[in-house]
């Protein structure tokens, strides 16, 4: 009795802890860690374009995570282009108490902390600034202020203009946070949060002159212009019309800011401007310019060239492979400028825009004309033209004047000159003319194909004995061939897991596989030769079994089945990582020759966004089974999801429904 | 028909090893480690390293480059750290010296969230002109403003290692312990320990060197402990050692 009542109390104790997780709060909150009372952010832009940035926010915690997370506080910024700060802090306590944690000219003020934060890869002393706020309760509220000045860094300011004094006495600007792209000014604002948020405010204060174009995507948003002054300046005003709430996303949806609320604002006139910009920025640096090392390299690799594509295949995989991605700092400019060859030949090693940097350089020592260009993987570029890029690339013009596109950092050990994982995406190259946005094609699916080939035997105690060959190209080939790129020791257990996955007792007799890291001469191809006791259940009359090659083997190679196949239907757009194209096939031979067969019931699906058919054939004592499924794009529409789900889930019941064939 | 059956036998054999052996072949190799500890008599010390790495697969600059950094975490309220040397050398013999811009000093991820260990340094250095081929040397000394020594080391590491040493100079009234886990994971011969004193009579050195220590194996749900380790230490009771296994009951004492 006494054990029940100690038991009893715990159990009590541990669910009036449980819902105290979160506090009592209107339906629409509940289960929230955080919610933003208020998010204001004030810009007040010079003509130079540099940027001074408010913001003002509180957080009011809804629970202990909530709590947790806002224990601190950051900001990034990058010192060579910006100055930032934390300039106040208040804790405003569910009782009333308000604690002054950070406020100008007082004593006993927290620390903020400037530092450099970790990193790995780019290591360009990217820093942090942070101030500890502690332990918070349920209910407490986080109030802060801080500064930014510089394009998306830097100032060094001492006091705060307010927000109400509509950046009235700014002080000198400096140059080093005057934007790359002189006299302009961007932002990408989402109007969007994972956590609900009450009122956001985006202010831009800005001169009329400079024209700024604002377009508000996917949603709607309260906007108010007004004359700021009598200094020809604008204020534009951006408002939340009702909450924002955190979107239930659909998995393998699209990026947030392609499907949710944002706000696109640029004084760019137009994509060709921002080209131009583009291309003067690394001509005028020099980026390309050869030098006797890379020229001499350049002729020593195109030795035994055959032709045009030859050359720009030998290029572009020679640097793939040989600038090893990791970014240093060439100091002032980082981050828009690409390095110089002799940095880049000396270093052999940088991040993407240097590697595209490399690749001109060599292609240009070839004689060829190239271009940098700028992309955004995993997101939209949508026509605002903001700087809504995340990643550079290489554009060569060929000899018929068409232009090719080349990416070194995403085709390490992969069968293409441009990743396919990259279709469908934006893109914009620099030249002197100037060049429009455009978009990357779809790649068709049968450039990126899985073959698995099947060769076996049932006996008459149900053992299967046989072989399948793996071949694969293009993006399918990177998937297959990604077992390789580890150490050398991990290989024997990477391939023999691929089997074992699907059936855990077989005996595998021999693995044959071709050249792993020659992955330019010829597609992936893996032969396993395998022993399985026991595989099929065989008894007189019936032997019952799935074919091997349908259990989806490689399934590394079959991004679509990695997708939640249950729901019916979408709302969302969604992303694969690329086309595909599966094909199995399979011959089967058989202790006895069966007069009946019973085989999976799957409907055929024919649609251009995907399809599947499958077959099975009896001849003798040899069972053929053939299947295909075809996936068309990377990037789809929810309208494609009925077609995209049925195409997976036949090819999952395939792979577990047994054929049944009786004497 | 039983000669066939040999035969085939015999080829499937020969097939599968000659897929394996390609398997096993190392991606880098360790030319030269060398950890060297230097404790004072004024209560500081010294800790010197040492690596030569040859890159052996081109794979092992772009998929996962993990010779490409190195990292010294170090506490700059107690450490300091000097650089000695860091090249790469090419294949043709050119030296590369790594660039300033290479050498990065932040904040170590563990440290971060968190204002007390907000001093904390982690010195990121980037090894630049590798290749193919290539070997990477970095040489650096830490001082340290205390003499504690409380060291594990592996011996085994995911690709060879040609040569290993490790020293250990303790002033001679200081104690200083060592004792192996895992030792017989470790193949026989190849291992050397010396001892000596200097002439003056004031420095003990203890020494150990491997040679030719074959790569670490991978395979599923290995116990940690099958790594041999060498574990050195002074004045700390082996019963603070963290440990999975007991330490030796009768440790060495020189």
């Amino acid at each position: 009795m006494k054990k029940a009542f100690v038991f009893l109390t715990l159990l009590a104790a541990t669910a009036s802890f449980a819902t105290a997780q979160y506090k009592a709060l209107p339906g629409k909150y509940a289960g929230s860690n955080t919610v933003t009372l208020f998010d204001s952010t004030g810009v007040y832009m010079e003509e130079s374009g540099l940027s001074h940035v408010l913001n003002h926010k509180c957080i009011e915690m809804y629970s202990f995570k909530g709590c947790s997370d806002y224990s601190t506080y950051k900001i990034d910024y990058d010192p060579l282009s910006a100055y930032c700060n934390i300039e106040r802090v208040l804790v405003h306590h569910d009782g009333g108490r308000t604690d002054t944690l950070l406020w100008p000219d007082r004593e006993n003020n927290i620390p903020v902390y400037d530092y450099v934060a970790p990193a790995r890869l780019i290591y360009w002393g990217s820093s942090q600034k942070m101030v500890e706020i502690g332990h918070l309760n349920l209910g407490d509220k986080l109030e802060v202020w801080t500064y930014k000045k510089g394009y998306t860094y830097a100032l060094l300011q001492d006091e705060v203009p307010s927000l109400n004094s509509t950046f009235a006495a700014l002080p000198n600007n400096e140059d080093r946070y005057v934007p790359p792209m002189r006299g302009h000014y961007y932002d990408i604002v989402p109007f969007w949060s994972n956590q609900p948020v009450q009122h956001k405010v985006y202010q831009l204060n800005i001169l009329d002159s400079k024209n700024v174009q604002y377009k508000v995507y996917n949603g709607e948003l309260e906007v108010k212009r007004e004359a700021a002054d009598e200094a020809g300046r604008s204020l534009y005003t951006f408002t939340n019309k009702e909450d924002i709430m955190p979107l239930e996303r659909e998995p393998r949806a699209l990026a947030n800011n392609d499907i949710q609320c944002k706000l696109l604002l640029s004084t760019s006139p137009d994509w060709q401007a921002k080209s131009r910009w583009f291309f003067g920025v690394n001509e005028d640096y020099g980026s390309f310019k050869t030098t006797p090392e890379v020229q001499q390299k350049v002729n020593e690799l195109l030795s035994g060239a055959k032709d045009e594509m030859d050359s720009i295949s030998i290029l572009t995989h020679w640097v793939a492979d040989n600038i090893r991605y990791a970014g240093i700092s060439m100091g002032p400019g980082e981050g828009f400028t690409l390095h110089n060859q002799q940095m880049n030949y000396t270093d052999r090693c940088g991040v993407c825009k240097d590697k595209a940097s490399t690749l001109i350089g060599f292609l240009r020592a070839a004689g060829f004309k190239a271009y940098a260009a700028m992309t955004m993987a995993g997101e939209r570029i949508d026509r605002i033209p903001a700087d809504q890029f995340n990643h550079s690339v290489c554009a060569v013009q060929k000899r018929d004047g068409s232009f090719l596109m080349l990416d070194p950092t995403w085709v390490p050990n992969v069968r293409e000159l441009w990743s396919s994982a990259e279709q469908q995406q934006g893109y914009l190259i620099g030249t002197a003319e100037g060049c429009d946005l455009m978009e990357t094609p779809i790649s068709p699916a049968e450039n990126h194909y899985l073959r698995i080939l099947g060769e076996s035997a049932i006996d008459n105690d149900g053992t299967l004995t046989g072989s399948l060959t793996i071949t694969a190209e293009g993006q399918s080939d990177a998937s297959v061939r990604g077992i390789f790129a580890t150490r050398q020791s991990e290989w024997r257990s990477n391939l023999e897991l691929e089997l074992l996955r699907v059936a855990p007792n077989a005996e595998i007799i021999d693995i044959q596989y071709s050249e792993p890291d020659g992955y330019l001469d010829h597609p992936i191809s893996i032969t396993y030769r395998y022993r399985i006791p026991y595989y099929a259940t065989v008894d007189k009359n019936v032997i019952t079994f799935i074919p091997l090659s349908a259990r989806n083997l490689f399934r590394r190679a079959m991004g679509h089945l990695n997708f939640n196949l249950t729901p019916e239907t979408r709302t969302q757009p969604f992303a694969d990582r690329c086309s595909r194209l599966v094909d199995i096939r399979e011959t089967i031979t058989l202790p006895f020759e069966p007069k009946m067969l019973h085989y999976p019931m799957v409907d055929g699906i024919a649609n251009p966004a995907a399809s599947f058919g499958c077959g099975f054939q009896m001849e003798g004592n040899k069972l053929s089974f053939g299947e295909q499924a075809v996936f068309g794009k990377r990037l789809y529409e929810a309208s494609d999801w009925p077609a995209f789900r049925a195409s997976a889930r036949a090819q999952v019941m395939v792979s577990e429904t047994p054929v049944i064939l009786t004497k | 028909m039983k000669k066939i059956l040999f035969f085939a036998a015999i080829i499937s054999i020969f097939n599968f090893q000659f897929s394996i052996s390609r398997a096993q072949q190392p991606d880098a190799v360790y030319k030269l480690l060398r950890y060297e500890w230097t404790l004072n008599a004024d209560g500081s010390s010294d800790y010197h390293y040492r690596h030569e790495v040859q890159i052996l697969r081109n794979r092992a600059l772009t998929a996962y480059a993990d010779k490409g950094e190195t990292f010294v975490v170090y506490n700059p309220d107690l450490e300091e750290v000097i650089i000695n040397e860091v090249y790469t050398r090419q294949l043709d013999g050119s030296r590369v010296e790594m660039p300033q811009n290479a050498f990065v000093y932040q904040l170590p991820e563990e440290c971060a969230d968190c204002g007390r260990f907000n001093h904390m340094r982690e010195l990121a250095m980037v090894h630049t002109g590798m290749e193919l081929g290539c070997v990477i040397v970095v040489d650096y000394t830490i001082h340290r403003k205390y003499n504690l020594l409380y060291e594990s080391l592996p011996i085994k590491r995911e690709c060879p290692v040609e040569k290993m040493d490790v020293v250990v100079s303790y002033p001679k009234d200081m104690d200083v312990k060592w004792d192996f886990l895992g030792n017989q994971y470790l193949p026989d011969g190849g291992i050397t320990r010396t001892t000596s004193i200097d002439e003056d009579n004031s420095t003990k050195h203890l020494q150990f060197s491997f040679i030719n220590m074959p790569q670490s194996p991978h395979e599923p749900y290995m116990p940690s402990d099958i790594i041999p380790t060498l574990r050195l230490y002074n004045s700390i009771p082996s019963t603070h050692l963290p440990s999975t296994r007991n330490p030796s009951k009768n440790l060495p004492t020189l």
